[in-house]
């Protein structure tokens, strides 16, 4: 963009993408401005797509997504994984939302390898991780996934 | 990105893939690459396929931890083994380490210790130092002790 058309340009505006990085975007380009889309999903995963939004009929928990799965336990485990990122301690929904993936999993044939990159993926699109740093990011994620491991493991009441 | 060719490649075995799944986000990014079995694949399969210098199995691999084929398969590819067992959970496995001389180690477990973990399993099977396949075939038959020593030395000797 080059000045010298006649009227002053608008300031530009800052902005954070999910790097961390400040891009300068002009005012009228800021107001639309939205995250790129993440990538699309091998058909083999236990990510749900996001089903089209009937607010008047709430999904139930259990309902069937379209690649056969259940979205509750991917839905649970992002909710988790958000409320860790903020700082809030391992809940049994987690705990239970992994139980009901590994379920899931082994019904379906689905590889450890897939729900590893499965939960890299919920863990780095969350909103709360995006704006930490590189190091934070793997860090958390690791400190998370031992508390994971610890109650995993915890014996049952 | 950290570049595949400059990390360890690490066999991560279990039977839930939840498990499995979460130990491979525990390994350090910048050191070790996560290689599972495919699904249905056996576990001296995906050895024989992956030929990674370190496996992990988790508790719910007992059966490879078990199997004599996985072990000498093992053994012949030189891939360091570490067991893992939950912490409550862990009677079945020291019995299986010691049986075979595998180094176990109890979940939870953190990224550094981890990594300390797998680092001395690897210096230890870079020395030399690994499980006994023929002892735990002895070990599982009805045979005099003395017996079973001297079947012991002749391999031995055969090495």
């Amino acid at each position: 963009m080059t000045a010298g058309h006649g009227r002053r340009r608008a300031p530009d505006v800052l902005t954070a993408p999910r790097d961390g990085r400040l891009l300068a975007l002009p005012a009228r380009d800021a107001a639309t401005w939205r995250p790129p889309a993440p990538p699309a999903l091998p058909r083999a995963s236990v990510l749900p797509e996001e089903p089209p939004h009937t607010p008047d009929q709430p999904a139930s928990p259990d309902t069937p997504s379209p690649d056969g799965g259940t979205r509750a336990p991917m839905d649970a485990l992002r909710a988790a994984l958000a409320g860790h990122a903020r700082g809030e301690p391992i809940s049994d929904a987690l705990v239970e939302s992994l139980r009901r993936v590994s379920r899931d999993a082994r019904t379906r044939g689905i590889t450890a390898e897939r729900l590893l990159i499965d939960f890299k993926l919920l863990w780095y699109a969350l909103p709360e991780v995006r704006t930490l740093r590189q190091q934070q990011q793997s860090d958390g994620l690791a400190e998370l996934v031992t508390l994971c491991i610890r109650e995993y493991y915890k014996p049952g009441p | 990105m950290t570049p595949t060719s400059s990390r360890t490649r690490v066999l991560v075995i279990a039977t839930d893939p939840v498990v499995g799944a979460l130990l491979g986000m525990l390994l350090d990014p910048a050191q070790y690459e996560p290689v599972f079995p495919q699904h249905g694949e056996r576990p001296e399969d995906a050895l024989a396929r992956v030929r990674p210098p370190l496996v992990i199995l988790l508790d719910g691999a007992q059966e490879a931890a078990r199997s004599d084929l996985f072990l000498a398969r093992a053994q012949r590819s030189r891939a360091a083994l570490l067991l893992f067992a939950p912490t409550g959970e862990a009677g079945a496995t020291p019995a299986t380490a010691g049986t075979r001389s595998v180094p176990w180690i109890a979940l939870p477990i953190d990224r550094a210790a981890l990594s300390r973990a797998l680092g001395e399993a690897l210096a230890r099977a870079a020395a030399g130092s690994t499980w006994s396949v023929a002892g735990t075939i002895l070990g599982g038959l009805l045979l005099p002790p003395v017996v079973k020593s001297s079947v012991l030395a002749a391999m031995s000797l055969l090495g």
